[in-house]
């Protein structure tokens, strides 16, 4: 899958997690742009991924993101 | 070496001087040194234990699938010399243990994940661990934020150094004039429950959080005062925690630097590993996560039901967030109304677990909550009898609160950001009041004694 086409999907489960539909991510967004996105949000986001693009994430690879750009590269990189 | 001693202050002073004139190689292998020599001074022997810990993490940090072999022997020292005073065994805890062990188990798994690089050097990594203004009392910084401002070796800016110079003072205000004199009310109460009805148990209650809050943020102004002169800005550790509206946010809020260390590395893992149990999940690792921060403190059952108090009210407010949530869209009135309420609820929660904390024994916590019900009779004897112990004025008390929370106002708005382009009056008034302020610190030090009340969090 292209970064292209991860984007406008991870919105969409951006918006359903933080309840808000007019939220929009960018590759420079972080946790601190966004109120509800802590460390207990952190996981349901993480799980909603899994669930939306049918991959299987590690703590590892959760723990490396910096922001939404790096999180848009790694489900690119495992999403079939 | 207390840092509210002025054998501390001389140091200090002594190596940020050569700090300064010293050339940039110099000033790591000096901080090294300053920083050996000032655990030595403590013991010896215990030294000896934190260059050996230094030097497991240093090599099981070089070869990826050896670091958490490397943490788990970091973590059974640690535990052992913990559980020593449960055991009968009369050994001193080390110095700093749980904050170095913390320091070098996060490098560890950050290796293990690959998320750092191997760190190369052993001078850094040596100094890093050691770094005196942090290794009694934290806070606990990351090797990616430290190792990067040791190597820079950057000189101390003339602003950088006023404001640091305010921070320690600030720290010293914290803990002799507000610390030191609520501890004698609130070790009276706590000595005394039962021989008073509600009402002085009602200032312990109160008082004890506030005295938690002086004494430790005021260590913690000390170490990052001190550090920023020797040129290392390390993570803050709290961010007007009673202002919290929630018992989440509380935790964002306060010891920073530990809770942000549990989130990554004990509390994001759970969750991981329990995912796919849904909100079971969420209350195990929420459980088991704030159990450990208790018991960080110690193996005493106090510190764990500390922990599974604040549990409950973690899993409460997780649990019920996003049902409050659109509740409060539906009704923004409500939202307001928690504005105020929320930090004043949140603030008598935390008051009722820091009991907990603060008891030596269940009996004792079941104790306090009888008496704090036991009436609130009219005030005047009781009161007098605890608010005239020697060592304590409700008066100027009342006063230094307030100058405290305006001291840590200024110190968020300033800390971190250049100072505002002064014209040469005003800085000469910033010169001026940090003068005074030296010198009022230097009068506590001289009518104050630090050696017979040492920083809670120090012990830990």
């Amino acid at each position: 899958m292209t970064p292209a086409e991860v984007k406008p999907r991870l919105e969409t489960v951006f918006r359903d997690i933080f309840e808000d539909p007019s939220l929009v991510i960018h590759d420079t967004t972080t946790a601190d742009d966004i109120e509800a996105w802590d460390s207990l949000t952190h996981i349901d986001l993480i799980v909603e991924v899994e669930r939306t693009f049918g991959i299987k994430l590690s703590t590892g690879e959760v723990r490396g993101l910096k922001n939404v750009g790096d999180f848009i590269a790694l489900i690119a990189r495992k999403a079939p | 070496m207390s840092f509210t001693s002025a054998a501390f202050l001389g140091f200090l002073g002594g190596v940020a001087l050569l700090h300064a004139l010293l050339p940039r190689v110099a000033r790591a292998p000096l901080l090294l040194i300053a920083s050996y020599a000032f655990y030595a001074l403590y013991s010896g022997y215990y030294a000896l234990l934190l260059l050996a810990s230094t030097l497991v993490a240093f090599l099981a940090g070089r070869v990826r699938s050896a670091a958490l072999a490397g943490v788990a022997l970091l973590i059974a020292a640690l535990v052992l010399f913990k559980a020593l005073p449960i055991l009968g065994v009369g050994a001193l805890i080390p110095l700093g243990i749980s904050y170095y062990t913390f320091k070098l188990s996060a490098y560890l798994i950050d290796r293990h994940w690959g998320a750092v690089e191997s760190e190369g050097r052993l001078v850094p990594f040596l100094t890093f661990t050691a770094f005196f203004p942090q290794i009694v009392g934290g806070p606990i910084q990351r090797a990616p934020d430290f190792l990067p401002q040791l190597a820079a070796g950057s000189r101390v800016s003339p602003d950088l150094a006023l404001k640091a110079v305010m921070r320690i003072c600030l720290g010293f205000f914290k803990k002799f004039v507000v610390a030191d004199n609520l501890a004698p009310i609130v070790n009276y109460v706590y000595a005394h429950l039962g021989a008073h009805p509600g009402a002085p148990v009602l200032l312990g209650f109160y008082g004890y959080p506030l005295q938690m809050y002086a004494d430790f943020s005021g260590l913690t102004d000390i170490a990052l005062g001190a550090g920023a002169l020797v040129g290392i800005i390390g993570p803050e550790n709290f961010a007007a925690p009673f202002a919290a509206p929630s018992p989440s946010e509380y935790w964002r809020r306060w010891h920073m630097s530990l809770t942000t260390w549990m989130v990554d590395y004990v509390f994001t893992p759970l969750r991981m590993a329990l995912r796919r149990f849904g909100n079971a999940g969420l209350v195990a690792s929420l459980f088991i996560n704030m159990i450990l921060i208790g018991l960080w403190h110690g193996f005493y059952l106090t510190f764990a039901l500390f922990g599974v108090v604040h549990a409950c009210y973690m899993t409460i407010d997780a649990l019920t967030q996003k049902a409050r949530k659109r509740l409060y869209k539906r009704h923004p009135s409500l939202d307001r109304l928690t504005d105020v309420l929320g930090p004043l609820i949140t603030f008598h929660l935390i008051a009722v677990a820091f009991v907990f904390f603060r008891a030596d024994s269940v009996a004792t916590v079941g104790a306090f909550f009888a008496h704090l019900t036991a009436g609130l009779e009219p005030l005047a004897p009781a009161f007098h009898y605890i608010i005239d112990q020697p060592g304590s004025s409700i008066g100027v008390l009342g006063a230094a609160l307030v100058l405290m929370e305006a001291g840590d106002w200024v110190r968020r708005r300033f800390w971190s950001v250049p100072l505002p382009g002064l014209p040469r009056w005003g800085r000469w008034s910033l010169v001026a009041a940090t003068g005074l302020s030296i010198l009022l610190t230097a009068a506590l030090l001289m009518t104050s004694s630090s050696e017979s009340n040492p920083f809670l969090y120090a012990i830990f």
